[in-house]
């Protein structure tokens, strides 16, 4: 027919996420609980563990709990969220492989 | 909650598609030289102690950026990471073509990285219609979503995608029931097809819709040939790809994939098997049109040609399921698919598609002494992965805990296996495919809605 007509977008536009802040950066950890995001991929335990020592013996960190995720490939539960906001004052998550 | 995220630099692509898709373009995260999984602990340590003060800056409290393995090392791992950004390069959309300038649509869609490699289909508001005249569901329904990723697909969007993948409008109610049987399947929805294992959706087909639309049950169903095969399976990789933006290197990290990813739909054959179809092994009627979706990683060839003895070809089954190379978890899971020779083998000697289930798991097993010689003898105490007995996260796995004798079984119940019948019934040939369960439950099979009137263009 020779008709001009657009080409339709097959990617759904998106979900349209806008910009979110970051929280506000610590100036120190001196004296502060961490929370260590274990997502159970294989060797996450043992480099978290790494990094509470050091946090602990030159960052003057106070504590460390760790809180595991039930499945790493979906975000944390809100009840485990609400658990690390209670315990914690910064969180280190791993690991992305 | 200040939060500093800790990934691998293979990673790093993906990570920065996670945090852009939730609201965080330019999140920074604190990376490692990949790879950590298979590092011994004083390994991992230097690699911390490497990390700490890129990690401690990101929180905000670094004193020193030039400090060794800060910044600088930092910058150097970005510039790897963001090379999986070359090349693509989006040409501004002209938002028209006219239909004889066939070469420049397929030059805009792989432009705009809308395509699986091959040319697609150009899809117009008209030609859309076909489709979504095709079914009665309204076109802002929800057919699948990935909350993780913070994007859902509309039966709109299914439809444009299917359109894409060269889907002929009659094909897209099969579309949408294999969306919702991927939804009630699982695996997907929490994004295993993003994982590095390399899984596909595979699609099985039952019922009068296989004549309707020309569906391949019969010789060469996992090749090429066939619209209906090639098309439907297509329509979800589009889908996957255009709607949930899981592409390669990015938020799709299979680390080699499967040809499968392209598509994998075929039709059991029905009419050359000797026991019921699927659908109607789990309470539909025969007459009834379904399809069934499952996550898939393997498709392997099974050929025994001159069998006659169905234990014989049973042990075949059972020796290409328990390699060791596929059990990465504590069990694993399979659908058989027969060809019509071997189904006619253990049908004449009597035996239903449960005995033969029966018989598979109870052959697929492998001795403690082969698991310890790859590395899998234990598990994890988080995940139950397949591990060496000397790891850290090591526990023992349910047959050593219940001090079960004999061989380890690698599946944990004949139900995790499934039993079709398609190809061709000129040889002896079948296949074994490697699948994200089921264990225990039943397969998702999903009645296939078609309209009570199709809209055949006849232009």
């Amino acid at each position: 027919m020779g008709q001009r007509e657009t080409l339709l977008d097959p990617t759904g536009g998106g979900d349209g996420s806008t910009d979110t802040q970051l929280a506000p950066r610590l100036r120190s950890l001196s004296g502060l609980r961490v929370g260590l995001l274990d997502n159970t991929k294989p060797n996450a335990s043992v480099l978290l563990a790494a990094v509470a020592d050091e946090l602990r013996r030159d960052w003057g960190v106070r504590s460390s709990t760790v809180h595991t995720k039930s499945y790493f490939g979906t975000p944390v539960e809100q009840s485990q969220i609400q658990r690390i906001l209670a315990d914690c004052d910064f969180v280190v998550a791993g690991i992305g492989d | 909650m200040p939060t500093v995220s800790i990934c691998t630099d293979a990673f790093t692509a993906p990570a920065r598609a996670m945090a852009k898709a939730y609201g965080f373009p330019g999140f920074e995260f604190a990376t490692v030289p990949h790879p950590v999984a298979s590092l011994a602990v004083e390994q991992i340590q230097e690699r911390v102690r490497e990390l700490m003060p890129d990690l401690v800056r990101i929180l905000g409290a670094a004193p020193d950026p030039a400090a060794p393995g800060g910044a600088a090392r930092t910058e150097e791992r970005r510039e790897r990471g963001d090379r999986s950004d070359e090349g693509r390069q989006h040409p501004e959309s002209p938002g028209s073509a006219r239909a004889e300038a066939s070469a420049d649509i397929a030059e805009y869609y792989a432009g705009r990285g809308w395509t699986d490699g091959l040319p697609v289909v150009p899809v117009t508001e008209s030609y859309l219609g076909r489709f979504l005249a095709a079914t009665a569901r309204d076109p802002q329904d929800v057919v699948f979503a990935m909350p993780h990723l913070n994007r859902h697909c509309t039966v709109r969007v299914a439809a444009i995608n299917a359109a894409l993948a060269g889907c002929r409008p009659e094909y897209f109610p099969v579309v949408l029931a294999a969306w919702e049987s991927l939804a009630k399947e699982g695996y997907a929805t929490k994004g295993v097809w993003q994982s590095t294992t390399g899984s596909a959706p595979l699609l099985v087909v039952n019922g009068p819709i296989r004549d309707e639309i020309g569906l391949n049950c019969r010789g060469g169903i996992f090749g090429p040939g066939f619209r209906a095969n090639a098309t439907i399976g297509r329509a979800l990789r589009l889908t996957a790809i255009n709607c949930f933006d899981l592409h390669p290197h990015q938020l799709d990290q299979a680390t080699q994939a499967t040809p499968a990813k392209y598509t994998a739909c075929f039709g059991e054959n029905e009419e050359d098997s000797p026991w019921p179809g699927l659908h109607a092994d789990h309470g539909f009627a025969a007459s009834d049109s379904t399809v069934t979706a499952m996550s898939v990683r393997s498709v392997i060839h099974i050929e025994a040609r001159h069998t006659t003895v169905p234990e014989q070809l049973g042990l075949d089954l059972a020796g290409t399921l328990s390699r060791t190379g596929a059990l990465v978890h504590e069990t694993i899971s399979g659908c058989l698919v027969l060809g019509p020779e071997h189904a006619a083998v253990f049908a004449r000697a009597g035996w239903s598609k449960s005995d033969v289930r029966q018989y598979v798991y109870e052959h697929a097993v492998r001795t403690r002494e082969e698991l310890a010689a790859v590395g899998k003898d234990a598990i994890s105490r988080s995940t139950r992965w397949r591990l060496p007995a000397d790891h850290p996260d090591a526990m023992p796995d349910r047959h050593t805990e219940e001090r079960r004798e004999g061989p380890v079984r690698v599946l944990n119940s004949p139900d995790a296996l499934l039993v079709v019948v398609a190809g061709a019934g000129n040889a002896g040939v079948s296949a074994v495919v490697e699948t994200f369960g089921p264990r225990g439950g039943p397969p998702p099979i999903t009645r296939i809605d078609t309209p009570q009137r199709m809209a055949v263009d006849e232009h």
